[in-house]
């Protein structure tokens, strides 16, 4: 068995062939279905965002997975693979597990550190489960993938600092006054950039807004989007020393404030802290306001500079995440490991409960006598002694189903115990119960995938 | 062993192993590395306690007050404090640093000795009146020296942002509104607190009516520093003075204080 992932993304294909390889919320039921129907998929899940449309499955056989998958896009898509082969990446087993963690955590994300794809990859999960296109595998690798990401988005600091100038204009007015109830907003010039900057502002809870334009009716326009009160320039300078953060973004030629300006303002600021974000290029805010005492002042490459440093600050922070997914890789493969056991385990139980359940016939038939009572504690003090015989080797080949010649340990260990019948008849049992038609019994469909895992008893990890 | 004293050595290797983590997690952000630190200092916090307890109990009929039970008790009350901030507040650095002066206080009673206590001399007098002096002044002490901290913490950040400097420390530091905020409080509270202290003592020295102890260097750099920390409350209360202006207040009058003790050598009865 494998794990394999073909997909497409923003870093192979363009817009225009990823959009046309979307699954709308109404037919991805469908696509489930008949991804899963499709030869050789045991398992399925597909996420499909605006950046990304990947298909996970767990594949019984490792050489046509890809050509499977492949011709499944065609069917479901209705277009030649020459279209989009060139655009598909594919990863198997140790990749595409890998591959799941870093896109679950945002590494993979164009905005690296983003947390929506954590949201999408567990819905897209979860959906699958509820189709019964999931079993025992990808239940257990989404989950881990999704609490993984939790822990890398709670454990390192990937996802807290803005990545876009105007929210690295949020962040440092954060800096400055914490939050921005009971602080007013003076906006200087009514530009896209300074309304972005303004509403996140607003939306961060920026108590008074204060618009001030050439022309008032421009100035009354975006005032009345952003909830606040329109001036004039004249009247804005006057009004000054009331903002708390100033934004700025004319089309003015010339500086539009004055270092004397803002230094009068300030006189009557006392000592409170001015923010001034100057977005407009060429710039309105005289640089020589920056010396004067409690301003911070900011123009567009300073901010520009914070998002370029935060973005590197997050690919540091990535490298944590790398080692985390290396570790949930290796725990991952130790369960995978551990799976293989599970029917050797299985089939000694049974051949001790039969054993059991003979002796147990053959005394009653020798002791015909024997009362209710002396059976029962016959019963469980021999069902006791069974159990205590069988726990240590049990406990020793789960362990050794982790380690280097685990192949060889599980053989030995179907020999120590004569398990071959057992194993034989649990292996065609399993073949009449595996793909049934998830029209007919989804229920079973999701359940026998386990049953799938020892094709031998030497089965392959991914 | 560095003493002689198992207990002490013990909380002092945990104290630095605590401080060690939390040094992982001041340069390069390791929350888990943050966990085990504040862990270790919960119990470091034990140990001082019991510790504390022990010290004080076993001199019930207060026959003396040493200078090591002061110095220790002021490096509980951080530890306290810092575990508190730990468990209710997000305040970036603010554990670390606040631990290193509480630890630097610890080791340096090393010097002390922190065997059997050397006895200071109580007033003769008035020596109910000299625990309440020497609580306040630990109280107060603590909540200044966490002040000084915070406008430390204030400049730095003032400086770089004025700089534009967006470094690691720039993107965890609490707001410079908050920093303010929280410096203002604590020396809300450790003036009253030194003022009480100082008012007892001066009580204490006219009781005993030893007059030349008011002239003595001790007690003017106190009522220096008071008089500091009574300014900067006025100048906030009265003309809003905030901010950085504030912080370099709040940082000189810790100066005085830290030269008041300092001052201990050549003073007469401390």
């Amino acid at each position: 068995m494998h794990i394999i992932v073909v997909g497409l993304n923003y870093r192979t294909a363009p817009v225009e062939v990823r959009e046309r390889f979307t699954f709308s919320e109404h037919d991805l039921p469908a696509a489930l279905r008949q991804l899963k129907q499709t030869k050789s998929i045991l398992e399925g899940v597909i996420v499909a965002t605006c950046n990304r449309t990947e298909m996970y499955a767990v594949v019984d056989r490792h050489h046509l997975c890809g050509h499977y998958i492949r011709s499944f896009m065609e069917q479901w898509f209705k277009l030649p693979r020459q279209q989009f082969t060139n655009h598909l990446y594919m990863y198997e087993d140790d990749q595409a597990i890998e591959h799941l963690f870093r896109v679950t955590s945002g590494l993979d994300s164009m905005v690296i550190g983003e947390t929506q794809i954590l949201g999408q990859v567990r819905e897209a999960f979860l959906f699958a489960q509820k189709e019964k296109a999931t079993g025992t595998l990808f239940n257990t690798l989404f989950k881990q993938a999704v609490t993984l990401a939790k822990r890398a988005h709670s454990e390192t600091s990937i996802g807290e600092a803005a990545v876009s100038v105007s929210y690295a204009a949020v962040e440092l007015g954060k800096r400055i006054f914490g939050n921005f109830g009971k602080k007013t907003v003076m906006i200087i010039g009514a530009g896209k950039m300074s309304e972005l900057t303004g509403k996140h502002l607003a939306a961060n809870g920026a108590d008074r807004v204060i618009v001030a334009n050439r022309t008032l009716e421009r100035a009354d326009e975006l005032a009345g989007k952003l909830g606040g009160a329109p001036c004039t320039m004249d009247e804005a300078i006057n009004r000054l020393h009331e903002a708390d953060i100033v934004i700025s973004s004319t089309g003015a030629n010339g500086f539009v404030l004055r270092r004397e300006q803002v230094a009068a303002a300030m006189q009557r600021r006392r000592s409170r802290p001015l923010f001034m974000i100057d977005i407009a290029v060429p710039r309105d805010l005289d640089p020589a306001i920056a010396a004067v005492d409690n301003v911070f002042l900011y123009d567009i490459d300073d901010l520009e500079g914070i998002v370029e440093s935060n973005l590197e600050q997050r690919r540091k922070e990535s490298a944590k995440i790398e080692a985390m997914i290396a570790l949930e890789l290796d725990a991952f493969r130790n369960w995978y490991k551990t799976l293989g056991v599970v029917p050797l385990i299985r089939a000694l139980q049974t051949k001790a409960e039969t054993i059991h359940e003979e002796t147990m016939d053959s005394m009653m038939k020798k002791l015909p006598d024997l009362g209710e009572r002396e059976l029962k504690v016959i019963r469980k003090l021999t069902k006791s002694i069974v159990n205590q015989m069988m726990s240590d080797p049990i406990m020793r080949i789960k362990e050794m189903a982790g380690e280097k010649h685990a192949g060889e340990a599980m053989d030995l260990f179907v020999k120590l115990f004569a398990l071959e019948q057992s194993l034989e008849d649990g292996a065609e049992q399993a073949t009449t119960a595996a793909k049934p038609p998830m029209s007919a019994q989804p229920q079973a469909a999701a359940d026998s995938a386990p049953v799938h895992v020892p094709a031998g008893v030497a089965a392959a990890t991914p | 062993m560095i003493t002689s004293n198992w207990f002490y050595d013990a909380m002092l290797y945990v104290y630095a192993l605590s401080l060690l983590f939390y040094f992982s997690d001041f340069v390069d952000a390791n929350r888990s590395a943050k966990r085990i630190g504040a862990g270790l200092l919960v119990f470091v916090w034990s140990l001082q306690s019991g510790y504390l307890v022990y010290r004080l109990m076993s001199h019930l009929d207060v026959t003396y007050i040493s200078g090591f039970e002061y110095w220790f008790a002021f490096s509980w009350l951080l530890v306290t404090t810092s575990l508190v901030i730990s468990r209710f507040f997000r305040i970036e650095y603010i554990v670390f640093i606040v631990n290193l002066v509480g630890f630097a206080v610890l080791t340096a009673l090393l010097l002390v000795n922190p065997g059997p206590a050397q006895a200071l001399q109580p007033y003769e007098a008035a020596r109910d009146l000299l625990i309440v002096h020497v609580s306040l002044m630990t109280c107060s002490f603590a909540a200044l020296t966490i002040s000084a901290i915070f406008a430390g913490m204030y400049l730095f950040l003032h400086r770089k942002l004025k700089k534009k400097r967006w470094t690691s420390p720039v993107r965890r530091l609490p707001s410079l509104e908050l920093i303010d905020l929280y410096s203002f409080r604590l020396i809300s509270a450790g003036a009253p607190l030194l003022a009480m202290s100082l008012s007892v003592a001066i009580v204490s020295i006219v009781v005993e009516a030893r007059w030349s102890y008011l002239y003595d260097w001790k007690v003017v750099f106190s009522l220096i520093a008071l008089v500091l920390y009574g300014v900067y409350l006025l100048r906030r209360k009265l003309l809003g003075q905030v901010g950085y202006e504030a912080a370099k207040l709040n940082l000189l009058s810790f100066g005085v204080l830290i030269l008041n003790v300092l001052l201990n050598p050549i003073s007469n009865f401390h």
